[in-house]
Order: C-alpha cells, then sequence, then structure tokens
C-alpha cells in the first residue's frame, strides 16, 4: 500500500511521465515505488536525491539519469507528492 | 603548531621483515616510519591517509570560497556558485564551513559532499529558465493528474 499520493503538476508533466516511462521503464517504475514509499529518504537512493537549498527548499530533485531530472515537493500532512517538473537539466 | 600525525616508531628494512608482524600491526593504529637510505617511508592505515587527504581538499576549498567571496571574485573554485544570490552563498558557506568543522571531528565526511550536491543542483535549476519557470508557475487544482 503506498505511504504518498503522485500528482503531476498538469498534463505536460504527465505527458513527460509517460514518455519517460516509455523509454526507461523500470527506471521509472523504480522512481514511482521510491516516491510512494520515502520521497524524502535519500538513503533509499543513493546519490540520486538532492534537496535543494535558498529559494528553492521547498524541492527535492531526483536524478533519472545524468542528464534527465525530476524535480518535485512533498506535502507531508496530506502525504501527497506534487511532480513540478520532469526533463533535462541544461 | 602542526602536530606530526607520525609516532617515534622508526624501523629499518631488516627490523621490518623480522618482526613484519608486530611493525604491520602497530602500523594500523599509528604511523611507524621505514628508513630506506636516505628516505624516511612510512606505513599508515589507508583510512587515515583517505581521510587527511579529503581534510586538506575539504580545507582548501573552504579556504579559497571564502577568499573569492572576500575579493568579489565571481568564478572561485565553484563556478556554479554565480547562480546563487549573496544570501545564499552565505548560507551555502555557513554551512559547508560548519560541516566541513563536523567532519574533521567525527571523521566522515559523506555529509560534506551531500552539502555540496544539493548545494550544486540548487545553482543549476536556478541557472534552467524552463525548470525555474515551472518551479515558480503556482500549482492549480483544476489542472492536477494523479498517477495510477
Amino acid at each position: 500500500m503506498p505511504q504518498y499520493r503522485i500528482i503531476c503538476k498538469n498534463h505536460n508533466v504527465e505527458k513527460c511521465w509517460r514518455s519517460y516511462e516509455e523509454q526507461m521503464p523500470d527506471k521509472m517504475a523504480e522512481i514511482k515505488t521510491f516516491l510512494e514509499e520515502n520521497p524524502t529518504d535519500r538513503s533509499k537512493a543513493p546519490g540520486k536525491v538532492k534537496k535543494l537549498k535558498g529559494r528553492l527548499k521547498r524541492f527535492l530533485q531526483y536524478d533519472i539519469t545524468d542528464s534527465d531530472r525530476m524535480w518535485y515537493e512533498v506535502d507531508p500532512n496530506e502525504k501527497v507528492v506534487y511532480v513540478e517538473y520532469i526533463g533535462p537539466h541544461q | 603548531m602542526v602536530t606530526t600525525p607520525f609516532s617515534d616508531e622508526i624501523v629499518n628494512p631488516s627490523e621490518l621483515r623480522k618482526r613484519q608482524a608486530h611493525w604491520l600491526g602497530m602500523a594500523a593504529s599509528a604511523p611507524i616510519t621505514v628508513t630506506y637510505g636516505d628516505f624516511k617511508l612510512a606505513i599508515m592505515n589507508r583510512d587515515k591517509i583517505a581521510h587527511l587527504y579529503k581534510e586538506v581538499h575539504y580545507l582548501e576549498l573552504g579556504i579559497k570560497l571564502c577568499m573569492s567571496v572576500r575579493s568579489e571574485n565571481a568564478e572561485g573554485p565553484l563556478p556554479w556558485m554565480k547562480h546563487l544570490n549573496d544570501e545564499e552563498k552565505l548560507e551555502f558557506i555557513t554551512e559547508l564551513v560548519e560541516g566541513i568543522d563536523e567532519a574533521t571531528k567525527t571523521n566522515s565526511w559523506n555529509e560534506v559532499d551531500i552539502i555540496l550536491e544539493d548545494w550544486k543542483a540548487t545553482a543549476e535549476t536556478l541557472a534552467n529558465p524552463k525548470v525555474m519557470s515551472a518551479l515558480t508557475t503556482r500549482r492549480s487544482k483544476s489542472e492536477f493528474v494523479p498517477m495510477k
């Protein structure tokens, strides 16, 4: 039973998710499980999760590949993960 | 005054060969010096050397960062820092220096690596207009798409 619900910010984000899912289904399944179970626990995805700082301290970043990232925010009270953007980091 | 990590245990190769287990056992906890002609070589625990190298690396980085901020050198040792505003630069350097201070006491540098990775990711995100536009646009419930 998932601990967190995943919500894409809008249809564009969801479209990106699906596109990545087609290209790398195993990796995206792994990420989905991570977000549903422990979206802030970086020990569950060593080296892949970054906690952003300063103006962006609400957000976390998951490194999907060397060049692709997912940015998300966690609402611990509502137990929701909001996926804000998925795409290349440069 | 800097204290040396080396003990007074100095042996020559013959003595080392004669009582290998004894000297190597000692070297596991404190370095021993082996004389070899005009050279003085050391046998020491690899973890201790790794720690010393990391300590030097991060202390150098900390000093260079402080100097670059003081001289208002935009580049400095971490070029990505230019994407941070003044408040964030100060927050980053404070966090880094505290992390280094803690690591010198605990011998664990993992947290320092994490501080650097998190701030680098922050700076790279700040430099990406597409991502920034997405992150700064308010979420609207009517647009939400729950993942199945």
